[in-house]
């Protein structure tokens, strides 16, 4: 009977039917019935769904592309470390570490944009996604905190970018994403806490612990992207360290250069 | 999304603008809740991108993934909602306009339908929503729910004939 009324039945099986049909009241009506509710069944226009959708949906993909990213880095580092140190090892690692800033610097454009994108989100669904938002921030504290000290550079590095996911984020987590900007030993996890806090360097606790920061800082990627950050927000106190930077004989050559670069917008 | 299981992740985008709306209102026309059927497409389209790498082009095309993927996904929400219920559901009403007017059916046509849409059985509701509504082919419906060409038809054809009678029951 649908096959009829979609008229994707054979001529000759369609005659019989309608043949049927023309013999048979009861079963005009319901074919009759049928054809309306087909009708108005593909005549329903489908709703658009908000627009926070599609920015949710970028932002999440946003960060699995980032994820990504610094996978593909904390690869890199573990094949350098399995690398036997011969005398060329050195050079030979440069082009690396030149990847490396270019990874970097898209991972810090990423969160900027990842960052306007929940803004926007912010502004215009306010009531919609309160709760929901309320549960997954809950949900990625929860996650962030029991992962932030395992044992293993991957999953503290999962931890920290829990937090990159956050559009609000309370001290406790920013606390946490300091000290590990500080103190953790793998270079990868320190990035990425960076990376998460970058998003909050307007915020003023998050600004004077960046600052604060830099000195302390010895891995060049580190030190780049935090330079190129504090650079970026006109943040005057960076100067002296970055002079600092600057006469230290042992700092690379590319760290030097990014903070003379820092130095000259400020 | 070969390219996408090959690390162009960007290539997702277009994926999810071509097929966002028909899965939201998958969902949409069975929970009735825009909020629930927006976190549902969100959570369905999360999973596209964590489990990229289980997608399997021989066991069908991307859209019948995917809406494997939706089914599973509203039927978890479902077996949920069964465990905490009392909850009303809120039909929210937004600035996007209702189903077009221009052809010879009314709003309260539209209106009775979905009424009668809600009253059915969530399979045959279902089975309506892939067929008549998302304009799924029966071969693709066959492949989503791992039954015959043939066992799909009798489903819409019993889905159809139960919405009828409640349809006309209503006037």
């Amino acid at each position: 009977m649908i096959e009829y009324l979609d008229q994707s039945l054979d001529a000759g099986v369609a005659a019989v039917v309608k043949k049927h049909l023309d013999s048979c009241s009861a079963c005009q009506q319901e074919a009759a019935e049928m054809q309306q509710l087909l009708d108005a069944m593909k005549k329903t226009e489908m709703q658009k769904p908000a627009r926070s959708l599609r920015d949710n949906f970028q932002t999440l993909l946003q960060s699995e592309m980032n994820m990504v990213s610094m996978s593909h880095l904390l690869e890199d580092e573990a094949g350098e470390k399995e690398a036997p140190a011969n005398k060329t090892g050195r050079v030979a690692m440069m082009p690396r570490r030149v990847w490396q800033v270019a990874a970097a610097i898209v991972l810090l454009l990423g969160g900027a944009w990842a960052g306007a994108a929940l803004q926007l989100k912010k502004d215009s669904q306010p009531n919609e996604m309160a709760s929901l938002q309320k549960e997954v921030k809950e949900m990625k504290e929860m996650l962030l905190f029991s992962l932030i000290d395992d044992e293993s550079a991957s999953q503290r590095i999962k931890a920290v970018s829990y937090a990159e996911e956050m559009s609000n984020p309370d001290e406790p987590v920013v606390n946490a994403l300091i000290n590990s900007l500080n103190n953790d030993k793998n270079a990868n996890v320190r990035l990425a806490a960076l990376y998460s806090l970058s998003r909050w360097a307007d915020r003023q606790n998050v600004r004077d612990s960046l600052v604060i920061s830099l000195p302390k800082q010895t891995e060049p990627i580190v030190q780049i992207v935090l330079i190129n950050l504090l650079a970026e927000k006109r943040e005057t106190r960076a100067i002296s360290p970055m002079k600092a930077i600057l006469s230290n004989d042992k700092a690379l050559k590319e760290v030097k250069e990014a903070a003379q670069k820092g130095l000259r917008v400020l | 999304m070969l390219l996408v299981k090959d690390g162009h992740l960007s290539e997702l985008t277009e994926l999810f603008d071509r097929y966002h709306v028909p899965l939201y209102n998958f969902f949409l026309r069975q929970t009735l809740d825009r909020a629930t059927s927006e976190d549902l497409t969100q959570n369905l389209f999360y999973r596209v991108i964590r489990y990229r790498q289980t997608y399997q082009p021989a066991q069908g095309t991307f859209r019948t993934w995917l809406y494997r993927m939706a089914r599973n996904i509203y039927a978890d929400h479902y077996k949920q909602r069964q465990k905490e219920p009392g909850r009303l559901s809120d039909t929210g009403t937004e600035e996007e306009g209702p189903a077009d007017q221009s052809a010879g059916y009314s709003e309260d046509d539209f209106q009775r339908l979905d009424e009668a849409l809600a009253l059915l059985p969530p399979d045959q509701r279902e089975i309506l929503v892939l067929s008549r509504y998302q304009g799924l082919k029966y071969e693709e419906i066959s492949k989503i729910k791992d039954l015959s060409v043939g066992a799909i038809k009798v489903q819409v054809f019993r889905a159809i004939r139960q919405l009828r009678s409640l349809y006309f029951k209503q006037s």
